[in-house]
This record gives C-alpha cells, structure tokens and sequence, in this order.
C-alpha cells in the first residue's frame, strides 16, 4: 500500500540518517534554500556563538561584511580585545530578538538610544555594551561616541548586507521599568547597580520572541529596496545562570527549545529566511556531548568546526579559498600603506649607507 | 676616557653623518646602528637575568651584546628608537580612523582614547622594554626623540594633518611619560627645528629628494649638540653625586 513515507528519501528515517551512521558521517542536515556565496555580503550579529559564523566565513574566503572594523595596522590582539572583527558591528553580544529589534529601531531612527550610563570607579561603562572596551571609557560623552558609531556602523550592515545571520541566545532578559528599554546584562553583573524597583526581568515566552523578531526582520527589510534574507540560528551554549527559578538545566532546555521553535516558524513563516541547525549538531543526542569543553557549555574548536562543516557543506556551491570580492577599498589602503613603508624602508637603507656604509636586510 | 655609546634606527643617520663632519669635537661619541626602525614592532631582544645580559635577536638587525661584566660599558648609551612616530602614522589608517574628539566626516571611525593608547602602546612597547632592559642591567640610558613628520610625508596626502598631529603628539607625549617613570631621560627635538603645524621645517629635510623621512646634516649638528650637552649635565651630575 502506498503512504506519504513510501517516496521519502533516506534522511527521512532516523536508522539510516541517524542510528546506523557515526555520528561524524550525520549529513545533508541543512541545505540553503536561497543562494548564499563568496560575493554576497554577510553580517553576523547575536549571542557569542555568532562570531565562530565571521570567523568561518573569513577563512573560506566568503564577503564577511564588518561595518566597524579596526585600523589596518593594529594587531588582532588590540583589536579582539577591544571587540572589533567579533560582530559586523561593537554592538556586542545582542542575545535576544527584543534587542534586535531595539537595535533596529535605533539604527533607523525611531527611537533615540537613552543616553544613560554606569559608572565603575573613575571609568564609565556603556550599560548597552558593558564590555565593549576593557577598561571603559574615561567620560560620558566618550561612551556616548562610541555608542553612536556602533549604531552608525549596524545600520550600515543593515543597509548594505545581502544576508543577515542573527543567532538567538536567551530568553532571560533584563528590562528598565521607566525608560521601557532592554539591558543586554542584568544591572549590577558587569557593571552598574541593581535597583528591584527599576530593573524588571523579564523571561521572554514564545509570542513576544516572535513578534519581535519578525518586526525587526520586516524593519530592517524594509529599510530599504531588496533587503537582506536572513538566516536564524540557535546558540547551543547553555544559560551561565537564570533568573527563573528552575534549575540552571531544565531552564537552558526551556530557553533553547522556545528559541529553537520560534526560529523555525519565522523561517517557515517569512520568505527569504532559513534556519541553520548549530544548535542541533551541538545538543542533540546522537552527538553525545562531544562537542563540548569539560564544563559542558563551551564548545569545542571541533563543535565549531563540524558545525561550520556542515553549513558549507549544505551549499549547492563549494567555495574556494580566495575571496574575490575582498574589500577593494581596504585593499588599495593596504597597498598604499605597504608602498609608503617600502619607501620609508628604502630610505632607511640610504641613510644607513650614507652614514654607516653598510646595509643590513 | 668617558664613552656615550648612540644606538639606534636609521634616524642616528643625520647624527652620524654630522660626527663624522666634525669628529674632533666629539671625541667620546661612537656608534651603534641596530636596524630600521620598523623592525622595533616586534620583540628584537633578549635578556639573559642570570648573566644580566641583554642581546639583540631580530634578524634584520645588527648584532649588539650588552653584559652587566662588561669592562668596557659606555658611560651613557644614547637610544634612538622608542621615540619614534613614523611607524604609527604611515602604517595605520588614519584616513578612515579618527580619534573621537576630531570625527568630522561620515566616512570616519571614531576611535575610543582607551584603543589609540593601546595601538601607542603596542607600537613603542617593545622599544621602552628594551631601555629598560639596558637599565636593569646598570647601563645609563637617554633616549633620542626621533624628527617629527615632514610637510611631503605621502600619508598627509590622504589623511587630516589634525588627526596626524594629534597622534604624533599623543604618541611622543606618552612614551616621554613612560621613560620618565623607569628614570630614563629623553633629549627632545630642538624647538627651532620644528614648524608652526607640527613637523619638522623642510629646511632640516633629507638631502636626498626621494627621503621624506630622515632630517639633514644640519638638523643632526644640532641633535649632535643636544646630546652633548645632556651628556656634560647628565655625567656631570653623576660625579658631582659620587664626591
């Protein structure tokens, strides 16, 4: 007798996709259904597990699009630590869709970012992005700079980019009872002080994620003529602590697996957007654990790599290595300044055998 | 017979050249030349505690040994090279990067102080390390600021001279600070040398046309000079502490 399974392929089964492999040979997990390649502009924003995507896109010569990128000359060291190259903009780590959403709205100018700061010693921190610098800012309107290039810089991404990964990390959040707006970290953690009158929690359920996730995709959609698709993923890294009464476990599982839905509605629901299972390849059973750190909640470089593996691989193209469309502009800076130290260098061996009679290499 | 020992990138050129001119008058000046300057991003030395040694390793450089046994040390080692701004200016993008006081312009990137002084830092730390090193192990070190930028630099062309000479600035003022914490002097460059903007006047330019880094004999005469008399001062003071 004929049925709906009777036609499916294997991927459908669970023995032959799933019980019968090793776990490393688990594939066709996810295949793009919009075209995604070296010459499309990718900005990654959300929780910490977004920036292993820039990373990965980076190495394989894909246009990782950084609207906020350190100078050219200072070393990756400087810069990591002061959060450049992490997300396409120092927005810092935007783990839920509400400040996705909020971020948008302050990018597009509907609302203004509420000019509130903390003060941690003789230093100020941005309560937006508590650990953007190391050591802070030494005054107000410093952070307040900063502040508005990185609103600059996201809304640029918004506006330029032709795919959008936002990987959704928490449902726990921390709201000011009079502004009406979301911190990114409870007030008092990182920095600040907190106030059980001001600073409301809040654990997001799955309507509210939803819609506003969906408004910030049709806001930054329709910011301007063919925005961007967007691809969703889920942070597999489990909850550092929660606020809502539960075990730390069970609250991670509840969190993840309200995002994980939500994700996969708005994929469904929106044209153009798509969700990416990280999550899955890291979490699910057939996986073990393996690709976490002993603490596990960190994953392992190998967790990364075999999530990325399996993004790349659901390309219909294979990238090469190079990348054709780097940064021209960056580029023709490279090429000056490499040109007017070759002609410093130049000098210096003149001056050296002016003055010395000899040359050194 | 006291010994000053001047070591150094290739700004000890202008120097040399105006010794050599006139050697008689500065009979306790010799030289050491190390490398371009360039090289002094990465780390170029060693130090050996147990022997209180410090030895150059950069590839690129002159081989130079200084041991805290030596019989012969100088009375004064003279560095040219923490002081030194060429490397900042023409090597990051000050073009597209400003310090977020002097954003003007969309197409600018704000930077926070807390970045510009690490980048400063990153850029002269290994140069300060090393007149510290020279230090620990006894020797007497004075620093040489190297010339300011000249009006032809090729990064002018592209970048706001504001922005340039505030770094420049920013960057000297610094390391200046940074000396003077671990006791090491620096002879700066002469008033008269320097114009209205900030650079060095173009009439202490290289005689090569194609250099618009290194200054002239002239202006070495005069840095010649400077070290002269910081010497006089410097080892005066010594003797008259030692009586």
């Amino acid at each position: 007798m004929s049925h709906p399974y009777t036609s499916l392929d294997q991927r459908a089964f669970w023995a032959p996709a799933v019980g019968q492999r090793n776990m490393l040979d688990i594939d066709e997990l996810w295949t793009a259904p919009f075209d995604i390649n070296q010459h499309k502009k990718i900005v990654t924003f959300g929780s910490c597990f977004a920036q292993h995507f820039s990373r990965a896109l980076t190495d394989r010569g894909f246009t990782w699009f950084d609207a906020e990128p350190a100078p050219i000359g200072a070393t990756s060291e400087a810069a990591k630590d002061f959060n450049y190259g992490v997300f396409s903009a120092r927005t810092g780590n935007i783990y839920t869709a509400s400040l996705l959403l909020q971020w948008t709205r302050w990018a597009l100018g509907e609302e203004d970012a509420p000019e509130i700061y903390w003060e941690n010693g003789d230093r100020v921190l941005d309560p937006f992005r508590p650990a953007i610098e190391p050591k802070g800012f030494a005054t107000v309107e410093e952070m307040l700079a900063s502040r508005q290039q990185s609103i600059r810089a996201f809304r640029r991404a918004i506006m330029e980019c032709n795919i959008f990964v936002f990987t959704l990390g928490l449902t726990e959040s921390w709201w000011d009872a009079e502004g009406g707006f979301e911190y990114p970290m409870c007030p008092g953690t990182i920095g600040g002080t907190f106030d059980p009158e001001k600073h409301v929690f809040r654990n997001q359920d799955y309507n509210f994620i939803n819609e506003s996730l969906v408004s910030a995709i049709r806001k930054i959609r329709n910011a301007r003529k063919n925005g961007p698709s967007f691809l969703l993923t889920v942070s597999p890294v489990p909850l550092t602590a929660t606020n809502s009464g539960n075990h730390v476990l069970v609250a991670s599982m509840e969190s993840k697996s309200i995002l994980r839905a939500v994700a996969g509605d708005v994929s469904r629901k929106l044209a153009r957007a798509t969700y990416f299972p990280s999550y899955e390849i890291i979490n699910s059973a057939p996986f073990r654990g393996t690709f976490f750190e002993p603490n596990m909640r960190s994953v392992s470089p190998h967790g990364v790599e075999h999530v990325m593996k399996t993004f790349f691989d659901g390309l219909p193209d294979q990238p090469s290595t190079s990348s054709p469309l780097s940064d021209v502009k960056t580029h023709a800076q490279d090429t000056k300044i490499l040109m007017d130290r070759r002609q410093d260098d130049l000098a210096c061996e003149e001056e050296l055998l002016a003055a010395f009679g000899e040359t050194r290499d | 017979m006291t010994k000053i020992l001047l070591v150094g990138d290739s700004h000890l050129g202008a120097v040399k050249r105006a010794h050599d001119a006139n050697p008689e008058r500065y009979p306790s000046f010799s030289f050491a030349y190390l490398g371009k300057g360039g090289l002094a991003k990465t780390r170029f030395f060693d130090v050996d505690e147990a022997k209180g040694s410090v030895r150059i390793t950069s590839q690129g450089w002159r081989k130079l040994d200084f041991c805290r046994s030596d019989q012969d040390l100088p009375n004064l080692v003279v560095l040219s090279l923490p002081v030194n701004t060429s490397r900042i200016l023409r090597e990051m993008s000050w073009r597209t990067h400003v310090p977020w006081r002097l954003r003007q312009h969309d197409n600018e990137l704000a930077l926070s102080d807390g970045f510009v002084d690490r980048l400063i830092d990153t850029d002269s730390g290994y140069a300060i390390e090393y007149a510290a090193a020279l230090t620990e192990i006894g020797l007497s070190i004075a620093a040489l600021e190297a010339p300011r930028f000249f009006e032809d630099a090729p990064y002018l062309k592209r970048c706001r001279l504001d922005v340039i000479r505030y770094i420049d600035t920013l960057y000297r003022q610094r390391v200046v600070d940074r000396l003077s914490d671990l006791g090491i002097g620096v002879i700066t460059q002469a008033p008269q040398t320097i114009s209205e903007i900030g650079s060095t006047k173009m009439e202490f330019d290289n005689e090569r046309p194609g250099d618009v880094h290194h200054a002239n004999l002239n202006y070495g005469q005069i840095a010649l000079q400077q070290i002269q008399d910081f010497a006089s001062q410097h080892l005066g003071m010594r003797t008259s502490a030692l009586k």
